[in-house]
């Protein structure tokens, strides 16, 4: 198996060879990378959680799979097989059947993802009856029983409802019941309980952790801690770029590229109260122009010489845990 | 509302769309506008409104000295437009200045007041919006009179509203904003933060609305006049050209089409710097 | 079950009964104070102007009249007695709807208004009709991809039709139509082709702005997180368009409405007039021109209804289409 590999647990459903995704933002309008050569295999039932910072073009690659990249934004290289079948190279009515039918998607935001003037019934009958020939009454049913199994108390009376008469809880409720609307194969999961407060996030994980049983899903997150509880696997985005993947638990308990590493120090831990948090110094990398050698080497601080002029690929040791760094952290 | 893609990414992608796109428009509406306004204050200076000649009455282009012909009374064509369009666009200009003005002052007064100043002043706002502004002019002018000045004060005086509610709304806004609000409890007296905050706050609003102000009220102006209720017969006005125009309608159309064509330049520059302005001033504060 | 323990908002619709009733009772009672509160204004207004104008008795006298049939005519129009007398006067038989006799023809000034209206009516609707007729669609395909280069073109042509002046759009339609080509007659209410120009000018006054909103609202609309899920559902662009973008971006000219209308009636007056059609707005031209002050506070007064009357039943309509306003009642 190529250094790229994975090792497999199951047949592999969504499979991402060097995804790379450009945008003409630069000076006269030259390409940019935003995505630049991500792979990444999510298999039958299981969880792959990506974490990274903002503008490390996490919600870019759930916009690539769907094909829905914003604006002028072109997938240069590389391809993301579904089921064996190339979404970059499918036409676009397949790819419409296949958004919303095999792929299931749930937005950050429930404040902004369902439509103000459209009643929750009307989109959940729409999306059902677009993908399936069932006749009005059929899919109403069907609605019905997907509220009542994403937890939405008085289905009936909610699926009159209008968004703004429900709270962001009772709405995320209903975007995740609309993902799940056709059974799909796949769900991709943008930052879903970012925007909810504490006690509602936890709510809503518990409802994905149950009810995505029979999917795969892309889990989408900044907060490590999240990720740890929901995530069989873990991908680390920086730049634009795959930098560490692993099981959850080596990863996090044993990070080999620095970056992971300071993300874990940043994380806040009731355990050790009266230690300050580290922090990442710099800033985020700034995209505009072509990156030579590693794209943390500026905050880097085991930065060598190499790594300002080579690019590290991932390479694993051990066959489980995959790394692109020169100067990788010991491990424990 | 504006779409969360990956922040920083979706950011940059729209803007750097949405200003392309607003300095263009204000590049070009400000070169057409700076060219309207340039030969019309030349003519003011050093050109003549055209003697009245009845023998050498409509002529055709390119004779006798006259570059674009002569109207119905031996008037040059072109030094006749050129007055005109200083004529008009100042008084749209000076009726500007007057709405802008009573408009900002209410607007701002009505969002500082307290909640009886607020309901009064808003509901007066309101009323007055739902009110055709040209019927109230018309009215008005019918009482006082037609002719430059009381054409100006009409104008500025039945325009204020929509910028008053437009300033109201603005103002509101800015009350709510922290440094507001730190002025405010750290003691400054509310007519200090009424200059010192709230009207450069204000600023970007004020110089948008200008332009579109600037605008409709050359549009009313030319129409009031073109109705034979504005400007007094002899008087130079874009309106009274397109009245002159119309009569010879089937014998000399250049007659006509040239204040048209005027009046359309002057309308969409005017429009375009304001469209310019709003875009660019959206995208800073975004 | 935890689950199930979110704080439930209070349950929409089925309730909705009662709170509608009361709501709508108290919009448009309040409707009427604000009404009554806008003729009283109205009225006082045309009153002081009045004064100010002159010695109204002098203006109703003529040119030629002599001093004691000058007396005669404030004697008899009570403008002799203190302002403040006149003034209750003046109100209490606007309050009756009477406003005096035309100094031109000698007919009941609010007869000569309502015998006009009808025509600005039917008008105004046959322009508001097209208009929206081309303003929906347009608007719609216009804001769905604002950046392709067609799309661009018709919005700039959209934009410098904006800026033509209601009277400028007339004149042009004249000459080309009427003097050019001759086929439609260039003035009159007389057989159905006169109605052509008249409707088309007013059109073109009024769809430009009410594109442009609507485009501008609907390329926000697409660019929306609701859009996207839309998307990602396997939404088509025509449905994205039609089912997602649209409805969200017209109730979004509601706002747009109310101003739309008092633009309505001022292109209107235009309109009439360049094209001598008897409605209100030539009526109104004609009797500032003349001096013909009774009419033209007549006309003012029904004007003032009609706004009034036109705006709160937009606003109606608007407040039983948009759900988002439906809750928020003041």
């Amino acid at each position: 198996m190529s250094v790229e590999g994975v090792e497999v647990k199951g047949r592999v459903v969504l499979e991402i060879k060097d995804l790379r995704v450009t945008f003409p933002l630069g000076s006269d309008d030259q390409p940019v990378e935003i995505l630049r050569g991500v792979s990444l295999q999510l298999c039958e039932g299981g969880v792959l959680g990506l974490v990274g910072e903002s503008g490390s073009g996490k919600s870019m690659l759930v916009l690539s799979i769907l094909g829905l990249l914003p604006g002028r934004g072109r997938i240069s290289k590389g391809s993301i097989l579904l089921d064996g079948e190339d979404l970059c190279t499918v036409s676009a009515p397949r790819l419409r059947d296949i958004r919303g039918g095999s792929i299931g998607t749930i937005f950050q935001d429930p404040m902004t993802s369902l439509n103000p003037v459209r009643r929750i019934g009307s989109l959940l009958v729409e999306t059902l009856r677009r993908h399936g020939s069932i006749d009005r009454k059929r899919a109403k049913a069907a609605a019905l029983e997907a509220l009542r199994e994403v937890g939405v108390p008085s289905p009936q009376e909610r699926i009159r409802a209008y968004p703004h008469e429900l709270s962001g809880g009772l709405r995320q409720r209903v975007v995740i019941a609309h993902a799940l609307l056709n059974e799909p194969r796949v769900i991709l999961a943008d930052e879903p309980t970012t925007a909810l407060d504490t006690t509602t996030q936890l709510q809503i994980l518990s409802l994905l952790k149950m009810r995505v049983k029979n999917a795969s899903v892309l889990f989408i997150t900044h907060d490590l801690g999240v990720a740890s509880e929901l995530c069989d696997d873990i991908a680390v985005l920086y730049a634009g770029r795959v930098v560490e993947r692993g099981p959850t638990m080596q990863v996090l308990e044993n990070p080999r590229h620095p970056y992971t590493a300071g993300l874990i120090a940043a994380m806040p831990h009731f355990m050790r109260k009266r230690e300050p948090l580290k922090v990442i110094l710099g800033e985020p990398m700034r995209l505009n122009g072509v990156v030579t050698g590693c794209a943390f080497a500026t905050r880097c601080e085991r930065a060598l010489a190499k790594c300002q002029t080579e690019d590290p690929f991932l390479q694993s040791a051990d066959g489980l845990v995959h790394v692109a760094c020169w100067n990788q952290l010991e491990t424990k | 509302m504006t779409v969360e893609l990956d922040s920083t990414i979706g950011r940059m992608i729209r803007r750097r769309g949405a200003y392309a796109n607003s300095s263009t428009k204000f590049k070009v509406g400000s070169c057409i506008g700076a060219l309207l306004v340039l030969l019309a204050a030349g003519n003011q200076l050093f050109g003549s409104a055209g003697e009245v000649d009845i023998a050498s009455k409509r002529l055709p282009p390119l004779t006798d000295g006259h570059l674009l012909g002569t109207d119905h009374l031996g008037r040059d064509l072109l030094s006749r437009l050129l007055a005109s369009m200083g004529w008009s666009f100042s008084i749209a200009l000076l009726a500007a200045v007057i709405s802008l003005t009573i408009g900002t002052t209410v607007g701002v007064l009505a969002a500082s007041s307290t909640k009886i100043g607020r309901t009064i002043l808003t509901r007066y706002i309101d009323l007055s919006i739902s009110f055709p502004e040209l019927i109230l002019a018309v009215t008005i002018i019918a009482v006082i009179g037609r002719g430059f000045l009381p054409l100006t004060l009409t104008l500025g005086f039945v325009s204020w509203p929509h910028l008053a509610r437009v300033v109201y709304a603005q103002t509101l806004g800015l009350w709510t904003r922290e440094f507001v609000l730190a002025a405010k409890l750290s003691g400054v007296r509310p007519m200090r933060i009424i200059l010192s905050h709230i009207l450069p706050g204000l600023r970007n609003t004020l110089l948008v609305m200008f332009a579109f102000i600037f605008a409709d009220l050359l549009v009313a102006e030319s129409g009031l006049s073109f109705l034979g209720i504005g400007a007094l017969l002899g008087d130079p006005s874009l309106g009274n050209m397109l009245a002159d125009g119309r009569r010879f309608i089937f014998s000399s159309s250049l007659l006509m089409l040239l204040p048209c064509i005027a009046v359309i330049l002057a309308v969409t520059s005017a429009n375009l710097i304001g469209d310019g302005l709003s875009s660019r001033s959206k995208n800073a504060t975004r | 079950m935890t689950l199930h323990s979110e704080k439930l908002s209070p349950p929409p619709a089925t309730s909705g009964v009662r709170w509608w009733g009361n709501s709508f009772v108290r919009v448009i009672l309040g409707r009427v104070g604000q009404l009554a509160v806008l003729l009283w204004g109205v009225s006082t207004l045309l009153f002081f102007l009045l004064r100010f104008a002159g010695d109204p008795a002098l203006i109703m006298a003529g040119d030629n009249a002599t001093s004691e049939f000058v007396d005669e005519i404030r004697v008899q129009y009570g403008l002799d007695r203190p302002l403040f007398v006149q003034y209750f006067f003046f109100l209490w038989h606007a309050a009756k709807l009477d406003f005096g006799y035309s100094l031109a023809s000698g007919l009941p000034s609010l007869d000569l208004v309502l015998a006009q209206l009808p025509w600005t009516i039917k008008l105004s609707g046959l322009a508001i009709m097209l208009n929206l007729l081309v303003a929906i669609p347009l608007g719609a395909w216009l804001g769905q991809a604002p950046e392709r280069r067609t799309r661009n073109a018709v919005s700039s042509l959209v934009f410098i039709l904006q800026g033509t002046p209601g009277f400028v759009t007339g004149l042009l339609l004249i000459q080309f139509f009427a003097v050019k080509l001759g086929l439609f007659p260039s003035i009159g209410s007389e057989g159905t082709l006169s109605w052509v120009l008249p409707t088309l000018t007013l059109t073109a006054f009024l769809a430009p702005r009410l594109t442009r909103v609507l485009a501008s609202n609907v390329a926000e609309a697409m660019q929306t997180d609701f859009v996207r899920t839309a998307r990602a559902a396997g939404a088509s662009e025509s449905q994205v368009l039609v089912r997602h973008a649209l409805p969200n971006a017209l109730l979004g000219t509601a706002a747009l409405a109310g101003s739309q209308l008092s633009y309505l009636l001022s292109g209107a007056i235009i309109t009439e007039t360049i094209f001598a059609w008897p409605g209100l707005g030539l009526l109104l031209i004609d009797s500032v021109r003349t001096l013909d002050f009774p009419v033209v506070q007549a006309s003012v007064f029904v004007v003032a209804c009609f706004v009034f009357f036109v705006n709160t039943s937009v606003e109606m309509l608007f407040r039983i289409l948009d759900p988002r306003l439906k809750q928020r009642t003041k």
